[in-house]
Order: C-alpha cells, then structure tokens, then sequence
C-alpha cells in the first residue's frame, strides 16, 4: 500500500484540485469571448438556401404524374442510398415530449412529428393551407358530399396496401375511438367508390374538411391490423404509412425506428431514426453541441446563438410563426371582469418589449393579435399597445388610486392584485410573467407570480395565465381564433378551450356563416371579424409568435424545416459521415 | 439532507480540525478565532449576516426592478456583477438572496428544532412508552432520505417558498430529536437532576434549569452544522423549480433561470452557486470550531 | 448477535407499515380531488362533470372511507401494486422497477468513486496529519461538503462535453455516459466518508493496541494495514446507510440535470406534475430500499466489529 497509493492519492488530490480550476477556467472563458461578440443574425440565411434550393423532382414508385402534391425530393439523395445501402446511419434527435401513445386516434402528434403516421391531407409548408398528401385531391360534391381520390402505391409498414376498404376503415376507427376527431370532423358515411377513391358525407357542412384531416389523430391507419393487435401492441401493427417504422417505444424517454424501405415517397437514406425524450430546452442544447444528438428540436433564443457561432452545429427555422405566446384572461375572477382594470392591466404591459426578450428575430414575432400572418392579416385590429399614462388614467377612472401610499393602487381599502401564472416547461412564460409583474408595478398594479403547472389554467386562481399553443390547426384562420373562446376543439388538446371563462355568445353570430363558407378569402373575413371582437374585449393577451426553431449538426441533409411542428421528420432527410 | 446527523444517530463526526483548544476551555472564544478554518468561517457566516440584515440599506440596485434594454450586461461600474435575463443588478440579487437564504434556513431551523426539541426532551425525559413510541418514529422516518421526503411533500403541497419551508421543517427535525433526547437521558441521570426530582421540584422547573443547560451546547453545535446543509437543501429545491417564485431572488432559484445562459453568461450561475457554496462552507467550518470547543462527547447520545 | 437480529427482524413488518402510512398520508395531504386530476389528464382541456368525477371516484376506490383505502393500498403495494400514474396511465410500479437499473448503475458508480478517492485519502490524510496531503483531502473534504452538486454538473458538462467533447453530456445506454453524473454525485459522500475514515484511523491510530503494536517494533505500514485501517473502514460500513441516502437525494437532482432515465427523474418529473401515486410510490420504494439497505449494513457492521454489542442508536 506505501508507494502506489501515495501516487494515487496525490494524483486524485491534484485532479480534484484540477477539476475545480478548470470548471473555472471553463465557465469563466466562453463568458469574455461571447459578450464581446457580436450577437448572431445569420440564422435566416441557411433557412432560406435551403427552402429555396430544393428542386423538383419526381420520387420514384409513386405514381408522380397525377401527384401535384408528391413532396419534392432532392436530387443527390437516390444515388447516395444506392451506394449506402449496407451501411445507412442513424440519426439521433432530441425532441421535448414522448408522452402520448403510438396509436394515432390517441393523439398523432408524436407519430406525425417522427415520419411514421401520414394524413390524407396536411398543411403546406407555404402558406399552411391543406394540400394533398396521402390523397391526391377534394373535391366537393355538394355542402354535404366530398369525394377523396387516393395516392396510388402507398403500402403500409406491415406490407398491406392502402386502398379505398383501408381509408374508409381508418376513418372509421378515427371516429370510433376518438370522440373529439368524430366531433370537429361530422363525418356521416364513409364509401368507396372505387380502389382510389372514397366518398364522405357529412351531417352538417364541413368547408373545411381537408383541413381538419390534417389532424394528427386522423392519421391513416390499417384498422383490421391496428384493432388486431390490440390496445398497447399498436407497435406491432405495422398499421402505418411514413418513411420510418417505430421498433420500440417507451414512454416519456425513447421511440426508436428504422427506415421502411418500401416507402411511397423512396427509400429513406437513414437506417433509422432514435427519438430521445429531452425535456428541457438547455439540455437538448448541449446534448447537441456534445455530439450526442444530431438533431434538435426547438432551440431556445441564446441557444440560436451558441450553435450558430459553431462551425459544426446550424439552425434552421421556416421563419413562419405557428404557435401563440399568450395569457389567457380570466372573466370569472372579478378583478380582470371589469373593462377598465382590463384593459388597463393590458396597456401597462408593453408586450411587444416582451416578444422581443421570449420571441426575439430569428426565433419568432411580435404578435399584436392572436392570428399569425400566416393564416389571415386583418387591416384595422390591433391589439393595445403600450400605453402606461392611458393606463394610469384606466385605473383612476375604474376608482383605484395609490390611498395608503404605498405605491399601489387600491378601491376602498382593497388593493387591487392580480395573479399572473403559468408553468415551467416553456421556458417563455416564466420570463413573460416576471417581465409583467414589473410592468404593472410601474402602474401601481401589485401582480403575483405563480408558476405552477399547465392544468392551473382550469383552477381559478390565476387572473393572467400564461400559455404557448399552436395557433395554425387545419390551416383555417376562423379555427384558430374560435377555438381560445370555446367555440371550436382544439387539434391538439382535442377539447374546446376557454380557459378565460370568456362569454363567446357575441362571437357564435359571427362565427356562424364560417359553416358554410369555403373559400379563403371568405373565411378570413369572418376570422377578422371575430378576431376584432377578441381584440377588443381583450379575451386574451397575446406576447408572441413562436417559429419551430430546429438545431442541427451540419451531417444532417435533407431537411427543410416545416414551420408546423407537427412536420419535422420525413423520407429526404439524411446524415453524412 | 441531514442525513449524516440523522442515520449516525448523533455519532456527530469526530473534529477534523485540530482539538488543542477543546482542553484550554478559558481561551474558548478567542481559541476558535485563532483556528484559521473556524475563523474563516465565522467571517463568512458574519459577512452572510450582514449581508442579509443590511441589504435593504445597502447602496444597491433594488433587486426587482427589470429594464429589459440593459439585459445581461457584462460587469461594469454601473452593474458590478453585471445584469442578469431581464437586465436586473445581479450583486444586488445576489446580496439580496442572503437574506432569503437566512429567514429560509432560519425558519427551517426553528421549525425543525422545535419539533425536534419538544420530541427529543418528551423522549428522553420521561421514558417508558412515549419514547419507545416517538423513537419509533424517529426510526421510521429515518428510512426517507430528507430531501426526497422533502421533494414530495413540497410536491404534494404545490410549488411556493413557503411550501418548500414547512416541507423541509417538517422532515429535518428527525436525526435531531434522537441527538437531543440523547443528551437529556444524560443529564437527567445526573445526581442533582434526581436530587431537584427528590426535592419535589416540578418536571417543567427541571426542564428548564437543569435539563436545558445541558442541551444548549449540543443544540448550537447540531444547529450550526445543520444551517449548512439546509441552505444547499433548500437551494436544490428551489433549483428544481418547486421554490421560490418570481421574482424573489433566491440563489436557488436564480440558478434555474440562469440555466440558458450557462453558456453565453455563465457568471448567472456561477455567482449564485458561489453564494451558495461560501455561505455552506461559512456555516460548516463554524460548525466544526463550535464542536470543538462545546466538547463533541457531550453531543453524543446516551452519554 | 442472533437476537440481534431477530429483534430487528421483529420491527421490519411494523416499519414497513409505518412506511406505508407515511406514504398514505403523503398522497391524502396533497390539495385536490385525484379523480379530478385523472380526468384532466385523460381529456385536457375538458371539464369533467359532476357525474364524471363521482364514476371516477368509485374506479379509484375514492369512496371509501379512509382506513379502507389505507388497507386497499396496503394490500395493492404488497403485490407490488402501486396504482397508475395519473400522467402516463402506466403501472407505478413497473415505472419504477424499470428506472431502478440506471439509478443503481449511477450510484454504484458514484460510490465506488467515492470510496477510491476517500478511503486512501482518509487514510494517508490521517497518518501525515498536517501535511500537504492532509490539507488537501481536508479541502477537498469541506469542498465537496459545500458546493452544489447542480453547479458542479453544469460545470462538468461544459468542460468535457461541450468545450473538450471528451465525454457525452448526457443521456444513458454507453459507459461512457455514466462519468459525469457519476462524478457530480460521488463529491458529497465522497466528503462525507473521507472526514469519517480520517476521524476515525486518527481516533484508531491513538489507541492503545495500536501502540502496543507500534512498540512491538511492527513496521508503520504493518500497523496501518493491519490494525488501524480495518477499524478505521467500520464507520465507512456503518455509513453506507447515510450514504445511500445521500446519493438518492442527490440523484434526484444529477439525473435531471443530465437526463439519466433512472427514479430521481421520474420523481422530479411526477413532483413538478402533482402526479401523485407516482410520488407515493417512489418515496416508499426508497424508504423500503433503504431501511433493508441499513439493515444488511448494522449486521456486517456487528459481523465485523465485535465491540458493537449494546446500544440502540441503530448503527
């Protein structure tokens, strides 16, 4: 034991005191050389080379020329797989949630962002109205009456071929087991007319038809197999139609799946695809910068900068907003009831400062109302905007002023306090709310924070709560503003919300003639219309649209990123060694 | 995590520094000062006091106020330490913070000491079954580890400082109660304890002249080592977001909101965690001189 | 020894009940209405009716009264029935049977680690009292003691992952991963145990055996190996309960920070959701684990050290 261990007892004593001195080495270089730096805006230039140079071309198997809508494939990719094809990588992507079941009639969303569930439909990544996916086209018979024409060569993973039978028993088992789907869809009867077409009626008119079988959960299914398999083996189903096939699955940590050579679209250029739950946005960042992940799923602003700055990590985003930073406003609590304090606590808060600090350029916009521009401009609404002298003026004209002198306001002997909430998983919304809390104080508004949890939202104990929600479902602008006052399910949460208690009685008229109006131009007036309405009782308080903001190593190819983030994985993307 | 003072059972570990000043007892306090460790300790224990008590009239920035243009500034003469996400006076946070720090490990401490006083004196005072009863407790409770008891009840009760507090005092009291009803079987034993008792003095009267006296030093010595863990407690509590809400600097929680600028401000999180670790060390080397000077066998139960 | 043991066989049953209770009443302390909350997460977005919520609390036998409740889930656990959680909708206690391997990879890890640095420097800093070696392992000691194990992971992870890329930053499955959460783990016991050996070999070095044997004309190293150092490693066993405690609780925060799938994950994650039966669970999972842990760890201790015969501070 003499002289080794003294060795080895002065070695770890040293490297001991070593770690300690490089840990302060370590954190105390990056902190000179980056706050010097100038801060990174390059992160729109490799976004827009890529979605701009992507050509077109036909993919091989599918029927390409009756296809518009064959998804472009780029041009290097079918030799690249021809000459790999012992020795296919596997991508590594670090993604926020792997909570919902594989089976899509449950949710789709994790089925749908990973490349394995397609629709007959989705959302372009354009403009985010509904194209052709598994279908090849709509066309409305008459209010009631749709008549579907399927993309020839699509075979489920299990080998099964996507017909006509299969469609209609897909839908069928869509509104079987999912209430919420059946609901928003209306579907009545579901028949084939031949091998590539169906027909669908609906009780009621549904214009929009195309764009709600863009939801995730009325992905295409092989029902026969899914329903043999039994409820938890959809696994081994093989009842879907994407580029990868899930191999295995284990909740809230890992989904693993290998390429489906047999794919409609071509053959993937990756063996497989790992999919690891990462929670947090800071550590799926350094997860990527350590090599351990190839891919990342949306990066957090200052995240943007440090992969930007490394010569072997990008970003990417579409640079489209599709998911709304917001505060729901409560109207059951009396304190945010009453107009004035209203729309007094809204001027105090200049959420535009705020977009800019959650949602800076690059990462997302500012958004003065609830529609992203994607979906409809509205000339003439706008939201309230920074105002804190009107504010002031609000509250004294609401009978709140600071008696005690304490530097808040109050009406008899009651001060006037507000609770601002949210939870923690989006890293925006504590930010927003202490930025607020400040805000408001300037206004003599007391505000508490808690952040808590999403399902707070439903206890009334919030008068602000902070929300981050995807604002584009089925592409249809008079959804995405009915859906936050209740009128309307939402695709994701596949429940109508009104978290705000806000009375939406005034909307239902307005609402109304949506039901039978199908074109767009149409409908975004009617959406205007509501949106004004929203607006101006301030039934909730918009801060900002987020972009899905992607980090990537530079191996990857292929990928173009979709401003939707129900799109992120498909048959095109690829790494290189 | 007190687990060290709760699963050795009051075996509080032998001094590691040096015990010459245990035999000089007249030299006591300027003996602790002169031990450089304990003296480092009280300085930084002293500085953290100070640093709580003042800190509202402190020459400070008021930690609070945000000014989103001035976000993450670098150090400067305007901001010492820099700004921080939402362009507050960090040194102001941080400063600030130690007052947190204090009423937090402070309110723990009572709380848990209480419990642990009020069960420990019962148990060893009067014996029979009350002891074998609350000791049986103590022993069960000893099998959760603190933190994680903590961590649920924290969690049951829903994030908030408060909720943290009572979590952590209703869980760090448990290895104390087995220390203190140690030292009160002690000194209940003694003669001129059974001689008060034979003198028809009242179990309340004995209590508090005979018993209390010789559980004071035990009670500094345990208190003083504990403030140390229950910092770094409280402080991981708070990191994992069950804490402190906004915008109440609280190292801890600072720290979490720090995590997205780990790399591009990585003093964010090396400035709290640094409070953090003097503040610990602060109370761990006091701790250490105080033990050595009140006689560690004094804190050993069962005499 | 035989009573001994038999006596503490006698208290395990009504310990582990009394574990049962704590962690009953852990759940019944939480605000809300669990049938509620299961419905919630099964329909977000939804508010259950009145209706709703009564068949929910009849499917989760919430109508009864609670001394029938505490025996239901008594009897569940003993089968290892531990409910479902209200999130996932999964067995808690399969989560938890599977998160057990990577949390008991990690702190095996970490306590071998310990142990490797501790024990020699405990020992080498006791027998140079006042030496530099000394007064670094009583540095790294108060250190380790110190620092925050979420600061020092960070700082881990920056430098060898990120700026030296030596090692992954996180996740789990390769060898390779378990270094860093393993080092940030192992630094507070690794303290803890170093202060407890050195203490102890300078209590053990003072007696009188120890100089019989010096006087004896036995060379140093023979007494340090022989004598000292076996008595000096009891505490080291005797802590074992102390450090387990120590390197869950500690877990529960290093396998957030570097995403390790094991039970402090779940328990961080199921705390911050209010995703109680998870909660429950876990905390009497590790009750369980520990109390037996502790268990086996005062027999080997009354095995190995003979002069433990009395007492009842249960180390």
């Amino acid at each position: 034991m003499p002289k080794q261990l003294i060795h080895s007892i002065r070695s770890t004593a040293l490297m001991t005191l070593g770690l300690w001195l490089a840990l302060a080495i370590a954190c105390g270089a990056p902190a000179a050389s980056t706050e010097n730096a100038p801060s990174p805006a390059a992160t729109e230039a490799p976004a827009l080379e890529a979605a701009t140079a992507v050509p077109q071309q036909p993919s091989q198997g599918a029927a390409a020329s009756e296809q518009p809508a064959t998804p472009p494939t780029q041009v290097e990719q079918p030799a690249a797989v021809a000459d790999a094809e012992t020795e296919r990588p596997t991508l590594n992507a670090g993604v926020i949630w792997l909570s919902t079941p594989l089976d899509p009639v449950e949710s789709g969303w994790v089925t749908s962002q990973s490349g394995m569930s397609e629709n007959l439909f989705r959302l372009s990544a354009s403009d985010l109205s509904p194209e052709p996916w598994l279908a090849t086209g709509a066309v409305q018979v008459d209010p009631l009456t749709w008549e579907i024409g399927l993309r020839t060569g699509v075979t489920f993973h299990n080998g099964a071929v996507m017909d006509a039978e299969a469609v209609k028993a897909s839908l069928e088992r869509v509104i079987r087991l999912s209430p919420a789907s059946a609901d928003s869809l209306n579907i009545d009867t579901v028949s084939v007319k031949d091998e590539q077409t169906i027909i669908l009626t609906t009780l009621e008119p549904r214009p929009t038809l195309p764009g709600l079988l863009t939801a995730p959960a009325t992905a295409v299914t092989d029902a026969a197999a899914a329903d043999a398999a039994g409820e938890g083996n959809f696994l081994d189903a093989g009842a879907l139609t994407g580029p990868y096939m899930p191999t295995s699955y284990v909740i809230e940590e890992r989904l693993e799946s290998v390429a489906y050579d047999d794919y409609w679209g071509g053959t993937p250029p990756l063996a497989g695809i790992n999919h690891i739950a990462i929670p947090d946005t800071n550590s799926r960042e350094l997860a990527l910068q350590a090599g351990d992940i190839d891919f990342a799923i949306n990066l957090s602003p200052e995240g943007v900068g440090v992969i930007d700055a490394q010569l072997d990590l990008r970003s990417q985003t579409a640079g489209i907003g599709t998911s709304v930073v917001m505060w729901w406003v409560n109207f059951e609590r009396g304190t945010l009831a009453d107009p004035l304090v209203r729309r007094a606590v809204a001027l105090a808060i200049d959420r535009e400062s705020i977009a800019g600090l959650v949602a800076p350029a690059g990462t997302g916009s500012y958004a003065d109302t609830l529609l992203p521009e994607a979906l409809a401009t509205c000339p003439g609404v706008t939201g309230p905007s920074f105002d804190p002298a009107r504010s002031r003026e609000l509250l004294a004209q609401a009978g709140y002023a600071d008696t005690d002198g304490d530097g808040f306001v109050d009406k008899a002997g009651e001060p006037l306090e507000i609770v601002i909430g949210g939870y923690p998983q989006r890293f925006q919304l504590p930010i927003m709310a202490e930025a607020a809390q400040a805000m408001l104080a300037d206004v003599g508004i007391r505000a508490d924070v808690q952040i808590t949890e999403w399902s707070t939202v439903k206890e009334p104990t919030w008068d602000l709560f902070g929300w981050y929600n995807n604002v584009v479902d089925a592409g249809d602008p008079v959804l995405n503003v009915s859906k936050f006052v209740g009128l309307e399910a939402d695709a994701e949460s596949s429940a109508a919300n009104n978290f705000g208690h806000y009375d939406n009685s005034g909307l239902v008229d307005i609402v109304a003639p949506a039901g039978t109006v199908s074109d767009l131009e149409g409908r975004k007036r009617i959406a205007c219309e509501a949106l004004a309405v929203v607006t101006e009782e301030i039934a909730v308080l918009p801060v900002a649209h987020a972009y899905m903001v992607y980090g990537l190593s530079e191996r990857v190819t292929g990928f173009d990123p979709h401003p939707h983030r129900v799109y992120i994985f498909d048959h095109r993307i690829g790494l290189t060694e | 995590m007190t687990v060290e003072a709760q699963r050795s059972g009051g075996r509080v570990p032998v001094p590691t520094v040096a015990g010459s000043s245990r035999r000089r007892r007249r030299h006591q306090w300027t003996a602790l000062v002169r031990e450089p460790g304990t003296a480092l300790g009280l300085f930084l224990v002293v500085s953290l006091l100070l640093a709580g008590l003042l800190a509202p009239w402190l020459p400070l920035d008021d930690p609070t106020e945000i000014s989103l243009p001035d976000r993450l500034l670098p150090p400067s003469a305007e901001h010492l330490l820099g700004t921080d996400h939402l362009g507050r006076d960090t040194f102001s946070r941080v400063v600030h913070g130690a007052r947190l720090t204090l009423l937090a490990a402070a309110v723990t401490l009572a709380l848990s000491m209480t419990i642990a006083l009020t069960v420990g004196i019962l148990s060893g005072y009067h014996g029979g079954w009350p002891d074998t009863a609350l000791m049986g407790v103590v022993d069960l409770l000893l099998a959760f580890p603190s933190l994680i008891l903590a961590l649920a009840v924290a969690g049951a009760l829903g994030p908030g400082l408060f909720n943290v507090l009572l979590a952590a005092g209703a869980v760090w009291w448990v290895g104390h109660a087995r220390i203190i009803r140690g030292v009160t079987l002690g000194a209940r034993q003694m003669e001129y304890v059974t001689a008060a008792h034979a003198a028809g003095a009242g179990n309340l009267r004995i209590i508090l002249r005979h018993i209390a006296p010789n559980i004071l030093g035990p009670i500094i010595v345990i208190a003083s080592l504990d403030v140390g863990w229950i910092i770094l407690g409280i402080a991981g509590l708070n990191f994992l977001g069950l804490g402190a809400q906004p915008p109440t600097p609280e190292w801890g929680a600072m720290l979490n909101d720090a995590r997205p600028h780990l790399q591009t401000a990585p003093r964010l999180l090396l400035l709290p965690g640094a409070a953090i670790f003097l503040a610990v060390l602060g109370f761990n080397l006091l701790g250490d001189g105080l033990r050595d000077l009140l006689d560690p066998r004094t804190v050993r139960p069962g005499g | 020894m035989g009573a001994y043991l038999a006596r503490r066989l006698a208290t395990l049953p009504l310990l582990l009940l009394g574990i049962s209770a704590v962690s009953f009443a852990l759940l019944n302390l939480a605000p809300g209405d669990p049938a509620e909350i299961v419905l919630r997460q099964r329909n977000p977005g939804q508010m259950p009716s009145a209706a709703e919520v009564s068949a929910m609390r009849i499917e989760l036998g919430l109508d009864a009264s609670l001394p029938a409740q505490y025996a239901r889930w008594v009897t569940r656990a003993l089968v290892a029935d531990m409910g479902r959680s209200y999130v996932t909708e999964q067995p808690v206690a399969a989560q938890l049977a599977r998160r057990t391997v990577p949390t008991a990879l990690l702190t095996t890890a970490a306590l071998i680690l310990a142990l490797l640095v501790a024990v020699p420097m405990g020992i080498l800093s006791a027998r140079r009292r006042g030496s530099p070696v000394d007064t670094i392992a009583r540095l790294t000691a108060l250190v380790g003691a110190a620092a925050p194990s979420y600061v020092l992971a960070y700082g881990l992870i920056i430098l060898f992952a990120v700026k030296l890329s030596w090692l992954p930053a996180l996740g789990y499955g390769s060898p390779a991963q378990v270094v860093l959460p393993a080092i940030a783990l192992s630094l507070a016991p690794m303290a803890q145990l170093m202060r407890l050996i050195r203490a102890s070999m300078l209590e053990t070095l003072g007696q009188d055996y120890i100089r019989t044997a010096r006087a004896k004309g036995l060379s140093e190293q023979v007494v340090s190996a022989r004598h000292a150092l076996r008595n000096a490693l009891l505490p080291a066993i005797g802590a074992t309960g102390v450090n387990l405690g120590y390197l869950l609780s500690g877990a529960v925060i290093v396998e957030t920070i570097f995403t390790w799938p094991g039970l402090g994950q779940l328990m961080v994650g199921a705390a911050l959701t209010r995703d109680y039966p998870v909660v429950q669970g876990f905390v009497t999972y590790i009750a369980v684990v520990v109390l037996l842990v502790n268990l086996v760890a005062d027999v080997a201790l009354r095995i190995a050290d003979p002069r433990l015969r009395f007492g009842r501070d249960g180390m």
